[in-house]
């Protein structure tokens, strides 16, 4: 993969609280597996989804539908990752 | 003299010096750097950056391996915001661009994203302001290599007063030298206070602005039962204190001495203590108290320590750790107990705020509306039960089929896991808890169903009286004592009397010396109580003869108002026990 693939994917945050501290945690640690540069964005704002303070400053509440977007080496495989953590609405399972 | 009222959070009544932390207790000494120094001034920011990140982590095996890996979580979240991308970009380049010092960079920054937090108006994320400012003390301490240096270099014991305490200087507090602490800011569900109640030191917050005045040295007498601070009290509250103090130490010492001794009435009747606990860490408290078992072990904690919904080797793990160290003494296992806003996973089912959350999905029927995370748990307490003494107990069971849908569920799981040969304690006991109004008044047709009851005295009052305790406007009609809860606690004892079930009482009525002699004149003959209580009641049951509980339980049901009965055993309490009587 070229290291200018784009890869976009819209996403809805499940999650009653919204996008609050244990969700960020998961994005941040999943997000910085990958070298790409990852962004969501929201409301006409965009936070780097490697960033604590970005994510809590987007405030964004349940049901909130966002873009999800990486840029770089990975970028698609990134996304996807991501997106499943929304899709799963953010609970793992073992 | 001054008293404030906050939110008592760890009991114990301590005096000592007060020691104020102020919320700025960093002066930063220079705001710009000359030009030529960028680098290494740069060079100082990451350095002192990489500090705090080992500080944390330190931090985080410290708290895991004295209080568990539950309460070690809230140092992971502040790993991440010492790494955050953003804050270093924004800290290099106010040093880089605008020669500003990286004191005065950091502390810029972080209050910005504090200041955008609180603002948010979302109550969580505006807590969260509060972790920020951790940050922002720990990194400005490594720069100027002054930590708020007064906590680690305690000689003599104190009281702490501060604006705030973060997680991280409440885990790390010296108790040796920190009797106890109290804060202007907080509430009932901070992490610090979570961390003060499991370390059992005595602590207020909430206290709002108040420490303004206090400059250090002053006497203060910290009441983390009723949540009173007493800044510079007078001759006479002093001497109340002291007097209080020296029964309260002569009590504690004779007290340690019962640890051993069964707790026996007068009159030789055997009553069992158990304690109520939260995680399993708390088992060697309750052990070291000399309890007969764990009468509620409240499993709320794992659903709520991560977003998202415990697995079954969760459950298992703690379950196992708390049966390891009980031994061959009973675990009463309670399923959850909580309402769905505070479940992952199925929160996506609480699409707007319940209007009456008290009366809404919660505890047995969020359970029964979601079988999977249901069977989980039931599983693993199955799973678990070979491994020791282990009861299940439903909640807030509300009507007879709720009962047996519960059961059937549980049924299932044992044929389950029957099919799939693995073992389980088939005759496991099954019982209720006891805190609604209607499953008293039904409480013969449940008491041919179940293997025992445990009457939850906090709900029953809360249902019984209409009346939520947590808001001040109505907190006075609260009363364990009121001759309707009374007489509920009597018809739940007539139906099992009349089946020969066991009851356990197990709300925070029966830690309160003053009701034990009124509950065994009832009939109970098993408590369930906060670990700290076990030693005092103990007392009360080896002071007492049943004969003497029933005539003051006859004469308590004879009064009809709340007031005069719980008058009426406090006086009671003191003619039994003086020294418990404060």
């Amino acid at each position: 993969m070229s290291d200018e693939s784009i890869s976009t994917r819209e996403v809805t945050l499940r999650v009653a609280q919204g996008l609050h501290l244990t969700p960020i945690q998961q994005l941040v640690r999943k997000a910085t597996e990958y070298p790409c540069q990852i962004s969501l964005e929201f409301d006409g704002r965009t936070a780097d989804v490697k960033s604590v303070f970005d994510l809590m400053l987007l405030a964004a509440p349940f049901g909130s539908v966002m873009t999800l977007q990486a840029r770089g080496s990975k970028a698609e495989d990134a996304v996807n990752s991501l997106a499943q953590l929304f899709d799963g609405g953010f609970v793992i399972t073992e | 003299m001054q008293v404030r009222s906050g939110i008592a959070v760890s009991p114990g009544v301590v005096k000592g010096p007060a020691l104020v932390l102020g919320s700025e207790s960093f002066r930063i000494p220079r705001k710009f750097v000359t030009q030529d120094a960028v680098d290494a001034e740069l060079h100082r920011f990451h350095s002192a950056r990489e500090v705090v990140c080992r500080d944390i982590k330190a931090n985080e095996q410290l708290v895991s391996a004295q209080l568990g890996a539950e309460y070690a979580a809230i140092f992971s979240a502040h790993l991440q915001m010492a790494q955050d991308p953003r804050l270093i970009r924004e800290v290099e380049s106010l040093i880089r661009d605008q020669s500003h010092s990286p004191e005065y960079a950091v502390s810029r920054v972080l209050r910005k994203f504090a200041e955008q937090m609180q603002a948010l108006g979302d109550q969580y994320l505006s807590e969260r302001a509060l972790d920020i400012y951790d940050l922002e003390k720990r990194l400005l301490g490594k720069l100027l290599g002054e930590s708020r240096e007064e906590l680690s270099n305690l000689t003599e014991p104190v009281i702490i007063l501060a604006h705030d305490l973060t997680p991280g200087e409440t885990a790390t507090l010296n108790t040796k030298y920190v009797l106890g602490f109290a804060t202007e800011v907080g509430g009932h569900t901070s992490h610090t206070a979570i961390l003060a109640g499991a370390l059992e030191i005595p602590a207020i917050v909430g206290l709002g602005r108040c420490f303004g005045g206090v400059s250090g040295g002053e006497t203060v007498i910290l009441d983390g039962d009723h949540g009173q601070v007493i800044i510079d009290p007078d001759a006479a509250t002093l001497a109340r204190f002291e007097a209080s103090q020296a029964r309260n130490l002569r009590v504690i010492e004779r007290l340690e001495q019962l640890e051993s001794l069964p707790a026996e009435t007068q009159d030789g009747q055997r009553v069992r203590i158990y304690g109520n606990i939260e995680f399993p860490e708390e088992v060697q408290q309750c052990i070291r108290r000399g309890a007969d078992g764990i009468g509620l072990y409240r499993t709320e904690f794992l659903f709520l320590s991560g977003n998202r919904e415990p697995s079954e080797a969760d459950h298992y793990e703690a379950y196992c750790r708390v049966l390891e160290a009980c031994g061959d003494l009973p675990v009463v296992i309670r399923t959850l107990d909580i309402g769905a806003d505070k479940v992952p996973g199925i929160m996506q089912k609480q699409f707007a705020d319940s209007q009456n959350p008290m009366l809404g999905l919660r505890s047995i029927r969020l359970s029964l509306q979601n079988t999977p995370l249901f069977k989980t748990q039931l599983r693993a307490i199955l799973r678990a039960s070979v491994h020791g003494n282990v009861k299940v107990m439903f909640p807030l069971v509300s009507s007879l089929l709720e009962f047996r849908q519960a059961r059937m569920i549980l049924m299932d799981v044992m044929e389950d896991l029957e099919d799939e040969g693995i073992p389980f304690q088939r005759n496991l006991p099954i019982g209720m808890m006891v805190e609604v109004p209607s499953a008293v008044l039904l409480a013969e047709e449940f008491a041919r169903e179940v293997d025992f009851f445990s009457i939850g005295t906090n709900d029953l009052i809360q249902y019984t009286l209409a009346c939520d305790r947590s808001d001040p406007s109505v907190a006075n009609l609260y009363r364990s004592g009121d001759p309707s809860i009374l007489r509920l606690i009597q018809m739940v004892m007539k139906a099992a009397d009349k089946y020969k079930k066991q009851v356990t009482v197990c709300g925070q009525m029966s830690s309160d010396p003053r009701f034990i002699p009124l509950l065994l004149g009832l009939g109970l003959r098993h408590l369930s109580v906060t670990p700290h209580a076990i030693p005092r009641l103990k007392e009360v049951v080896r002071n007492v003869s049943i004969s003497e509980a029933e005539r003051i339980s006859r004469h308590a049901c004879e009064l009809d108002l709340a007031r005069d009965v719980e008058h009426f055993l406090l006086g009671e309490l003191s003619r039994l026990c003086p020294d418990l009587v404060v």
